[in-house]
Order: structure tokens, then sequence, then C-alpha cells
């Protein structure tokens, strides 16, 4: 497949938020030296003065004591760089302000940053962040990353039903009409079709504007059964069930009344202005048999799909996976408890379940040692922020990851966590307000994705490549690549 | 169908502002005066609510601001920035950090359990209660019927000695056991912390809180006159050791008395059993080393309930040295409810712990680490704006005047954090599969730990963890 080219697709913003800030005091006399030195385009020039330097660029403190630094170089003085204060304020824990910029970078240009940003890890102190690849000794790429393939097929049981190959170990995860604005449904499901991947539409019906991109897109049937139709069912290659999510586990969903509109209302068939509920759990699944039942279902309607199985991650998640092999699940994703939503609980986001860096062993020994791993399509979400993370999950045991805070974040999300509070998001990206949804052009927004992933699959080939492999599929469960930072790191002393 | 327990709660808003994570800073120098300010674009109109605090002089939009940034990124001058706020970063210690003590302003003033969107964004991990996480059952839940079915779900516990068996007289009739208890809908026990300035005003809303949430509260003997009103149904009454020697028969009418552990205390507590047999005992001990040996002999001159506490960090109290130094309430309770256990005496008292419990989820921990309830201390002075500051004893003006809260105000404030850490069990317990509380504890099996997930999942790839590979 020819991947989807790279446009480069700037900010929507007049001020990109940077790392650095710099300041041009009054001595300066237009000189436009620093025009001249800087080897990174911050500053220009338009009609012989210099404009607003392009700050996103900086490298700040790193160009110190070079020849090209702008601050040194500046015969009057005039330029100083600061770290911006904003930064400080910027991302959290997890989703560190180096990982918000540096996905934002790879949307705009999809290219990872080159500017000294952290774009690997963020600053958890635990799991992935303290999880790193070990690359055979000397350096270098072992293989051509070219020839690298980071296919992977989502039906491995042979049972007639197609092999649906996609060319990059990630597709979208659900988020519904009514939790995001239909720009931002259809920016990811475009971008994810031109990646030929898929996308689910989340438990909030199937929007007619979807209708076009049927072939790429997993439609899901949650504990709520909004907007699910024998048609919906139907017109899509993936039927997706949420028995729960990751953020949220036991909980069920909440759509907040604010953001009822009468369009997401006539959607879901419910009334505008009144809080849906989802619950928790299917009221006809209290048992594998059951599950089986609901699986055998949706086989029925369409002879076609393939079933996706998204659970969270007990204790017990590893019967869990067995039991939808058994059940004929060919899909079983699996969401840890640091994964993303519209709105949750936070007693509920921070302690209910484990998360993902725990499940993925777990479930892919398991699965092994009863002897179907290579029947399942293991995928997993949760948590996961960058190609590295992916890299690392498939390296413990997936076959591939889902995305969804990625996605949000490449659309310039600033995770300011109000996606649920009145209008909905600030940002017009999870918000179905008319005005603010109009904030996103859906050109736009499917051109940003499409930079992200292509920036991830540059760094998955890349690491492939570094690691000697020729595929993605034989990093799966390849724990000898990788290191904890915490642990010895050998098995036999 | 029996009546469903159901606290009242009402918006109460603070009496003083809190400060918020970051300041706005925009600068009038260059400013364009464009026809649409971004200012006026903001999207929760902070600008326009804009006003200068009375009281702390701050500026009311930093409290009000969400973070979105897009005055910030929108100026075609670049005038408006933002930066942490050094006010916001003082609130509270480690511990009782600015965004748990935010957290418990929010819920106090709202009643409403905290929710937000995107994933969460704290650490991997971290010491204490962080180090663990609570299960859920995927697909097979007997116990509950989706979200509807939230309110058969029962928070009550029972505080003191339950009957352990029935016994049949040779007539053919049946009597119970000794046994005295009361039963409290919510597992929190309104109490006292230690090292912060006790006034009539708080300890009254204390115990107005308790009443109209039918809950208990710990009041201490010295502020009996001063109270206006109370009820003495709703109170545990507090001694010290110097008031062990008053007569038991002036306070048969609380329900429970506490007092401290001291020498002598088990002399106090059989005296006191003897005075007022229906009377529910409570001993206070400190964790520590000795607590093992004590708890069997307390139990024998009569004890029902003690009351482990730990402190402000939740660590054990009187030792030197950085907090990560010292054991930690939820292993110190594991050993004492296993130790009981064994003892065979865990059924015959009520284990109550406090100290570090700042977050609802801290109570729904504990007792998944074998307490059966908590008693609350910082976390309900904070639902009264407290700032926590480090020398609350030694100065002269408190910030937010807790020597003056109004009766009404601070009851309402309470309630309505009680209301909103229900709610948050509710949620748990709800995942968990489990109808009450009572179940819940002891149930290390509805929850995961740390170094339990480290060893399952990682152990086999890793090895062994740097520092332990000799256990």
């Amino acid at each position: 497949m020819i991947h989807p080219q790279v446009k480069p697709v700037p900010t929507r913003y007049r001020n990109p938020l940077s790392k650095f800030k710099v300041r041009r005091s009054k001595a300066c006399q237009s000189c436009l030296t620093c025009v001249e030195v800087c080897p990174h385009g911050v500053h220009w020039a338009a009609s012989g003065k210099p404009q607003f330097p392009r700050e996103h660029l900086c490298h700040g403190f790193a160009c110190q004591g070079q020849d090209y630094y702008c601050v040194d170089r500046c015969p009057n003085g005039a330029l100083s760089v600061l770290l911006n204060p904003v930064y400080e304020l910027l991302g959290d824990r997890r989703w560190t302000a180096d990982l918000i910029l540096s996905t934002w970078h790879m949307a705009e240009t999809g290219r990872p940053p080159t500017n000294g940003l952290e774009y690997k890890i963020g600053d958890s102190g635990g799991g992935f962040d303290r999880i790193e690849f070990v690359f055979p000794e000397g350096g270098g790429l072992k293989v051509d990353p070219v020839g690298v393939s980071t296919a992977i097929s989502l039906n491995r049981r042979n049972d007639g039903r197609p092999r649906l190959e996609i060319p990059i170990p990630v597709y979208g995860g659900g988020m519904s009409y009514g939790s995001v604005s239909l720009a931002t449904m259809l920016s990811r499901i475009q971008a994810f079709a031109a990646w030929g991947s898929y996308c689910s539409t989340g438990e909030g019906g199937f929007p007619d504007e979807l209708i076009t991109y049927s072939d790429h897109i997993i439609t899901q049937v949650a504990t709520g059964l909004f907007g699910v139709r024998e048609e919906t069912i139907q017109r899509v290659p993936i039927v997706e069930f949420k028995y729960a999510q990751g953020a949220k586990p036991g909980l069920g969903g909440h759509l907040l009344g604010d953001k009822v509109t009468a369009s997401v209302a006539r959607m879901r068939e419910a009334v505008a202005g009144s809080a849906l509920f989802s619950p928790f759990p299917f009221h006809s699944v209290y048992s594998v048999e059951d599950h089986k039942k609901h699986i055998d279902w949706i086989k029925q309607i369409n002879p076609r799909a393939l079933v996706s199985v998204k659970v969270s991650t007990p204790t017990d998640v590893d019967m869990v996976a067995i039991g939808s092999y058994y059940a004929g699940a060919h899909i079983i994703h699996l969401d840890g408890s640091y994964g993303g939503t519209g709105a949750a609980p936070d007693i509920a986001k921070k302690n209910i379940a484990m998360p993902i860096e725990y499940a993925i062993p777990k479930v892919h020994r398991f699965l092994v040692e009863e002897g179907v791993r290579d029947e399942m399509t293991l995928i997993v979400s949760g948590g996961l922020r960058t190609a590295y993370d992916a890299a690392k999950a498939i390296a413990l045991g997936a076959d591939g990851v889902v995305t969804g805070t990625a996605d949000m974040v490449a659309l310039e999300c600033v995770r300011c966590h109000n996606c649920e509070s009145g209008r909905g998001c600030p940002r017009g990206i999870a918000t179905t307000d008319p005005q603010l949804s109009t904030m996103i052009d859906r050109t736009w927004g499917t051109q940003r994705i499409i930079n992200l992933f292509s920036a991830w699959r540059e760094q998955l080939a890349d690491i492939l490549a570094r690691l000697g492999l020729s595929s993605v599929t034989e990093l799966v469960g390849r724990t000898d690549c990788l290191r904890h930072l915490d642990y010895e790191n050998d098995l036999h002393g | 169908m029996p009546k469903k327990y159901h606290l009242e709660t009402s918006p109460t808003p603070a009496r003083h502002l809190a400060p918020g994570p970051s300041s706005i800073l925009d600068w009038e120098e260059g400013c364009r005066k464009c026809h649409r300010c971004v200012r006026w674009q903001c999207p929760y109109g902070v600008y326009l609510h804009r006003d200068v605090d009375p009281f702390s002089l701050a500026d009311t939009a930093d409290s009000l601001c969400k973070h979105c940034f897009q005055c910030v990124q929108s100026c075609p001058m670049r005038l408006v920035s933002q930066a942490v706020n050094p006010e916001y970063t003082r609130l509270g210690d480690d511990y009782w950090t600015p965004d748990v003590l935010s957290r418990i302003y929010y819920q106090a003033e709202t009643g409403l359990i905290p929710v937000s969107g995107a994933g969460y964004g704290g650490p991997f991990t971290g010491p204490g209660f962080d180090a663990m996480w609570t299960d859920m059952s995927e697909i097979v839940r007997p116990t509950r019927d989706g979200i509807h079915g939230r309110e058969y779900i029962s928070t009550a516990v029972d505080l003191g000695r339950k009957p352990e068996f029935v016994r049949i007289e040779p007539g053919g009739g049946w009597s119970e056991t000794d046994a005295c208890f009361v039963e409290s809908p919510l597992p929190f026990i309104l109490g006292l912390p230690q090292g912060r300035r006790l006034s009539p005003p708080v300890v009254s809303a204390l115990a107005g809180a308790a009443e109209e949430m039918r809950a208990f509260c710990l009041i201490p003997y010295k502020y009996l006159n001063d109270l206006p009103k109370f009820s003495a149904d709703f109170t545990a009454l507090h001694l010290n050791r110097e008031q062990l020697d008053l007569d038991p028969a002036d306070f048969r009418r609380f329900p429970l008395v506490q007092a401290d552990e001291a020498d002598g205390v088990e002399a106090w507590v059989k005296r006191l059993k003897n005075s007022n047999p229906g009377q529910i005992v409570m001993v206070r001990l400190p964790f520590g080393p000795g607590v093992q040996e004590r708890l069997e002999p307390l139990i024998q001159a009569g004890a029902d309930i003690f009351h482990l506490w730990a402190d402000a960090h939740g660590r054990q109290p009187g030792l030197d040295g950085p907090d990560e130094a010292k054991p930690f309430l939820k292993e110190m309770l594991r050993e004492i409810h296993m130790t009981l256990v064994d003892l065979g005496l865990r059924d015959r008292v009520t284990l109550l712990v406090s100290g570090g419990l700042a977050l609802a989820e801290h109570t729904a921990k504990a007792i998944v680490c074998g307490a059966d309830a908590v008693v609350l201390d910082l976390a309900l002075w904070a639902a009264l704006e407290c700032r926590l500051c480090p020398d609350c004893l030694d100065r002269r003006v408190c910030p937010v005047e807790l020597e003056t809260v109004p009766l009404d105000w601070a009851v309402r404030r309470l309630k309505n954090l009680m209301g909103a850490w229900r709610n948050q069990l509710l949620e748990v317990l709800g995942a968990m599969g489990l109808r009450e509380i009572r179940r819940l504890r002891g149930e290390v099996g509805r929850a995961m730990f740390f170094e339990q997930l480290e060893e399952e999942s990682f152990a086999p790839i890793f090895g062994w963890r740097k520092g332990q590979s000799l256990k």
C-alpha cells in the first residue's frame, strides 16, 4: 500500500505554544543578524523588520556556546531566551509538556521533533516510562527501514472471514458522537481510512456523514445500545463489543446533559438535555456462554464482520481473554486503567483496574500457555502516548494498539481535562456545542492525524530496523528486547 | 422495600478565595486595543467575571481559569501569558498536596464527586495508598444491577462488639452472646486532628453534621459545656489520660466513649463496662511496634473498638526521618488485621483508623486493608477551608478564620464532603460488584498491590527489582 502523503499543517492558533520564549527588547536595530544566524528558522523578517520569533522551533539553551546563538550574536544585546512560563503549566506526569509539544510537532510536520523535546517517554515514573529498548551492540540499523513491514492482520482465526490487514499496527479507539464533535470524528476516521486502517465510532450511533467511510469503520455495541441498528452492524467490517472502558472500569458511560444536543439526542434516540447513562454491565451477559450468544448474533447479522471484544483490566483479565477466544472473538482489546475518557470520576480513573503494562504480558503469556495465542489478535490501549509506547506494548506481547488521546493531542488538545464541563472542550475538539465545534476544520484535522501516524510509522520502522527485525509481527512478545530501569534485567542472576 | 439512606448535599460557596494553579499575566503596554480582544473571547468568560478578591487581594481570574490557553495563543501582540501560581504551590505539604486540598474544597463546596475528561494524568504509582488499585469484575456481576442499582449499595458499618453466635436455651428458646454495637450509615467517624487548633464552633459543626447524617463524631470532654446544642446519641466522647478518673456514670448517655492508651487503661475499661454495661468502649492507640501485644489484653478487659492512629501522612507516629523510611498505614493495618484474624478475635472488635486519609479512595483502601471504618480529621478541617498552615498552633491569625465558622455553613460543607466521598465509595463498590461496604473489610482479593503486580507481570521478564534481590 502507498502510505498517505505528509503535508505540513501548522497550528490553528496565531501563537504556537513553545518550550522557550524569545524576547526582543527595544534595543533591536533591525539589523537582522539573528535572521542570518539562526539555523532553525526561529527568526524571520518581513519588509526588513524582524517579526515575532517562531518560538516553537527554538532549541533554547542547547544553542548556548554555538556560534549561531542569537542571544550572543545580537550586536545590540536585544535578545534573550527563557523557559516559557506557560510550558510549566502544560501537561501532566503522563502527558508531559514535552510529549504534548512533540505530538503537535509530529502532527504539523509528520516527523519526530529534532529540537530536543522528549518525545519517547513521559514522567509517570513507572510502566512504559521506565522501560526502554535494548538495541544490539554497535548500534545502527541492522536492516533497511524502507523494507520493514509494520503491517498486522486483525483476523488470525482462519474462519473464512476476511483477514483485514492494516499497514500500521494502530487503529482508532471509540469516541462517540456526542463526546466529540462530528468534525473531530470525521478527522479521525478519514485519517485512519487514508492509512488503510480502521476507527471505532464509540457508543453514540453512526451519523450519516460517516457512511462514505463505512469500509474503515468499527462500530461499537456497548451496554446502552445507543444508535445500534441492524443496518449499522451490516455496513462495517468490524464490530466491537465494549464491555468496559479502562478509564472507568465497571462504571458504564455517562454523557452529561449539556452535551446531549438535539442532534446527539436524535442519533441516540434519546431526549435532548438529559444525561445519558450506559449501564454496566451488559444485562444480558453474565457468563461466557451469554457472551458467545452475543458474538454469534453479530456474526449472524453480518457474515463478513470481525468481532472485537473490548474489556478493561481486572485481576482476572487473562480469564476474560480466554473466554472471549472460546466465544469466537477475533480481537481481544484490553483497555488499561490509565486510558482516556470524555468524562469519568477521578476516583475511577486513578484507582480501578490495572495499568495496561501489567495486563499485556499477563494475557499474552496466558494465551500462549493455552495454545491459542496464534489465533487471537491482541490489541491494547489505555495510556499509550507515543510510537515508543506502542512498540513497547508490542514487545510485551500485543499485536497492535489503539489510540484515542494521541489523536486528540494531534488536534491540539492541551489536556486541560475539561471535556465534560458545560459546553465541552474549549478548543473545539470534544464538544457538540454548535459554536465551539466550528473550531476544527476536518481537512486540517485529517491531515494532522495522518502526519502523526506517519511520524509513528517512521519511528516504528526505525526501532525494528535497529533491532534487526523485518516485520512488526516479529516483535510481538520479544521481551528480551526490553529493559526495565528499576530491575536488574538479569533472569539468570 | 426498606428506606434507603440519603445524604443531602447543597452548594455552599467558600468564604475565602482559594488560590488557583496559575496566574494570568496580561500586559497593557503595547496593546493594540483590538476591537475583539482575545480576553473577551474566553469560552469560560473568565475575564468578564474578573475582580480583585478583597480579602486576599488575589486576581479572581486565577481561580476561574481552566487552562485552555486560548488567550495565550491568540493575542496578536503576545501580551497574555500564564505562570505557575506560587500561592498555589505553597498550599498544604507533600502529602496534602495543593491538588488534594483543591479537590476537598471543591467537594465541600458542591457536594459533587470530582469528574473530569481525559485519562489519569498522575504518576504511575507512588508511596502509600498510591501503590494499590481496587479491582473490578468484568462480566459476571451477580450483585449489582448497573448504574441505576447504586442506591442498593450500603455504606453502613457496625461499631462495637457484634454477637458472635446464638445460644440455644435448654427450653428451646435462644439468646445472643453479649454484644453492644451501633450502626453508622457511613464508614466515616468525624474526628479531630492532632496539632491543630480546636474551637467550639468547629466542634459544634462536627456534632451538628454527625447528627444530621446520623453518623458519629468524637467530642473531647472539655468541650461538652461549650457546645450550644448537640445530640449525645451521635457522640463518641473522648477522654484524655487525666480524665480517666471521672465517674463513668456521668456519661452514660453517650453510646461510645474513647480513651487513649495509657497505663491502667484496662482497669478503666473494666470500670466503665461495670458501670455502663451497654456502652461501647473505644481505645485509641498509636500504630507502632507494641500494638500487637496490646490487642488481646484490651479485648479481655472489654474493649470493643480499637482506634489506631497514624500521623497526618499515614505514617507510624513518633519516628524521625523522611516519610519513606517510616512504615505506612496500609501495611501496619494489614498486619494488625491479620493478627486479630489469627487470634480468632477479629469479629470481637471493630478496627478504626485515622491519619493520612485525604481522599475518598483512601477510605476504600483502608477498609480493604482491614479497617471496619475510618476516623477523619484533617480532611474535615480542609472542608472548612483549612489551608494546613504548618504553624497552626503558633499562628495568631487563621487565614480562613476557622474560629468563627458559621454553624450552618460548616455543617453543610461537612455534609457535602461526606456526601461526595460516600458517592465515590459507591462507585468503587459498584465496580467491584459489592453490595455493602461491610464485605469489603480485609478483602485484599478485591485489590491489586503494586508489589504483587510487578512480581506477576514484570519479574518473569526483567528478573529482580533493584535492591530486592536478596528477598
